[in-house]
């Protein structure tokens, strides 16, 4: 072992240092207890023998120093003293000394105490050393949870739909904890999305959020095939059959969760939820620009066994926003040091929703960095996004859709299927210059008509009118002025500015008119030949 | 809508030829970011646009972008293979008078 030898008295230090390197150890020596503590400052000795009475610094100051010095194993003290006073030695004992040793030294009393100090050493050790094993299997298990929790409790988002597009943002706390979200598509048209919160963390709340969500697919099979009124049920009965599995189980384990339920039906455009104690969805309508959130419909699952579940019903338009999210989200602190709360989120959500999915989530993660205030954890985060695409086909003579800039060669195929199933009679190259027209006309409705934002809900219409045929485009946004628009540069020397002056050659006439609070875009075109 | 630029041909011009059925707003980005390096590779190019079925004024100005950018360095800029919709665009606005534009690449580079 090496030791360190502390003593003015260097002919006792020599008798001392001499017994302990017959005994094999290593000894460091200082001939003071400043020389001692500086000694211990830049390597650690597992045993110091300590002569009381030092100058520069005494042997119970460099005895205090030693406890007060955060170190990753135990340093044994024994002092030097010729002092057997009573006080003087439980003094001692209460600034850190381990043992003492009496001087003149004593050589069996030294072997003694040395044989003492090993067994303590090595049974500290042997805590230390179990000590960090725990620690170690406790997070791989908290890991290993953690993976578990991913892996069982979020589901990807289905492929199989055009009604919506998903996106999501999950990141777990250091701890294992109950939040779910996993998805139901019911053909091409129907989409469930369901998003769970259970109270507590650790590997419980994970247990009995797989066991949840592994009840409500129990629950959605059972009832799409019951034996007297098979068929897809409703949020609001699934809800009423999962509260019959599981809330006398949550009553009982003392636990209860929250959950949000909602179904997108493309084949009517409307939106059905059961949200039981869940964050508030937060809503953006399309049309509107407008964040709102959607009210909560029952307590959570767990609260009661009584509970009679209510869904409520809205309009969706292609291109709004639903989010939904943990409180992880709302519990976010805002610059000013205030909550974000869901009203707050509503608000931050409104200038965004615009975005392209990928993008939003992006800044809904800058949001969560700056609002963790320097922390490196928070809690469990998860924003699930989803943009209502509706069924993006014809229905009541138009085609209504969310338009950016990778939407507009729906605008044109659908045009070119309402033009080449007319009897209008257009050739190849009139096609050519309908579609260039409505192109131009759709890029501009995506780039003007919200100033800043990437996407724009159109609603566009193709038919037949007496000797015409006529595309409407309508958006809402701010009016455009084509009487505004300047001549092109036709020399090479400007990149931009041909759309308006595309538009008017491809078609033979073109309005603008701003109604209410959307924009009306009417292109007509007369085949050239004899037409109809 | 991906979109990719190939060399076909390095010799005393390089030629290019864009990989997509379109060019327009949803791609036309992309188009800048892929092309824009590699006109630095030579002085002297062609693009083969013969995929290209359907052109936007978006469409348009990048290529009067990779123009300037060419003749600013005291190079050329040839099109070749334009399909008959966006020969007809390139009519419309007159950039066929700004233009150089050939049937085939080897017709472009050939003069």
């Amino acid at each position: 072992m090496r030791i360190l030898v502390a003593d003015d008295d260097v002919l006792s230090a020599d008798i001392l240092i001499a017994s302990l390197r017959s005994m094999s150890h290593e000894v460091v020596f200082a001939n003071n207890g400043g020389d001692a503590w500086r000694l211990l400052q830049q390597e650690p000795f597992r045993l110091v023998i300590l002569d009381w009475v030092m100058p520069e610094m005494d042997g119970m100051e460099v005895c205090r120093n030693i406890r007060s010095m955060q170190a990753n194993s135990y340093t044994y003290i024994i002092l030097l003293t010729g002092r057997t006073d009573r006080k003087d030695r439980l003094e001692a004992l209460e600034g850190g000394a381990d043992d003492f040793l009496t001087k003149p030294l004593d050589n069996g009393e030294l072997v003694a105490r040395l044989n003492v100090a090993n067994r303590i050493l090595e049974t500290e050790e042997a805590v230390r050393r179990t000590n960090r094993e725990l620690q170690q299997a406790r997070q791989k298990e908290i890991e290993l949870g953690a993976t578990i929790q991913k892996r069982l409790l979020y589901s990807p988002p289905p492929r199989t739909t055009n009604a919506i597009e998903t996106a999501s943002l999950s990141i777990p706390s250091q701890y294992v904890d109950g939040d779910f979200c996993d998805f139901f598509a019911h053909g091409n048209e129907i989409v469930d999305v369901f998003v769970g919160d259970v109270m507590g963390k650790g590997v419980p709340a994970a247990m009995v959020g797989a066991g949840v969500k592994t009840g409500l697919q129990r629950c959605m099979i059972s009832l799409l095939t019951h034996a007297t009124n098979p068929g897809l049920p409703s949020p609001e009965r699934l809800l009423q059959s999962l509260d019959d599995l599981v809330c006398d189980e949550l009553i009982d384990l003392g636990t209860f969760l929250t959950l949000c339920y909602a179904r997108f039906d493309s084949s009517d455009d409307s939106l059905t939820y059961v949200n039981c104690g869940h964050p508030k969805i937060v809503l953006w309508d399309s049309l509107s620009g407008v964040c709102r959130l959607l009210d909560t419909t029952n307590v959570p699952l767990g609260f009661s066994d009584a509970e009679s579940y209510e869904q409520r019903t809205g309009r969706m338009h292609p291109g709004d926003l639903v989010l939904f999210y943990s409180d992880g989200v709302t519990d976010l602190k805002l610059p000013n040091g205030k909550r974000l709360g869901m009203n707050g989120f509503a608000d931050w959500v409104e200038c965004r929703a615009h975005l392209p999915l990928d993008e939003f989530l992006s800044e809904v993660e800058q949001l969560r960095l700056g609002g963790l205030a320097g922390l490196l954890t928070g809690d469990d985060f998860t924003c699930v996004a989803i943009r209502y695409r509706g069924a993006e086909n014809e229905r009541e003579g138009y085609l209504h859709l969310w338009a950016d800039s990778g939407s507009l060669r729906k605008v044109r195929n659908y045009v070119k299927l309402a033009a080449s199933k007319s009897d209008v009679g257009f050739s190849d190259p009139e096609i050519t210059e309908l579609l260039l027209a409505v192109q131009e006309a759709a890029s501009n409705a995506v780039r003007h008509a919200r100033p800043g934002q990437k996407g724009i809900p159109i609603k566009v219409s193709a038919e037949t009118q007496r000797d015409m045929f006529v595309v409407e485009l309508r958006y809402p946004g701010v009016p455009f002025d084509i009487g505004s628009v300047p001549e092109p540069v036709l020399d090479g020397t400007k990149e931009g500015g041909f759309g308006i002056s595309i538009i008017k050659k491809c078609v033979d006439d073109v309005a603008y008119v701003f109604q209410g609070d959307h924009n009306l875009v009417t292109l007509k075109k007369r085949p050239k030949g004899s037409g109809i | 809508m991906a979109i990719a630029v190939e060399i076909l041909h390095s010799g005393k011009a390089l030629v290019l030829k864009v990989q997509a059925d379109s060019l327009e707003t949803d791609n036309v980005a992309a188009f800048r970011a892929a092309i824009t390096p590699l006109l630095d590779k030579s002085a002297h190019f062609v693009i083969d646009l013969s995929e290209v079925e359907f052109m936007d004024s978006t469409g348009l100005g990048s290529m009067l972008s990779c123009l300037r950018i060419v003749k600013s360095k005291g190079g050329s800029l040839r099109l070749c293979s334009l399909t008959s919709e966006v020969q007809q665009l390139f009519e419309m606005v007159m950039m066929d008078r700004v233009f150089e534009i050939f049937d085939t690449p080897e017709q472009a580079l050939a003069k």
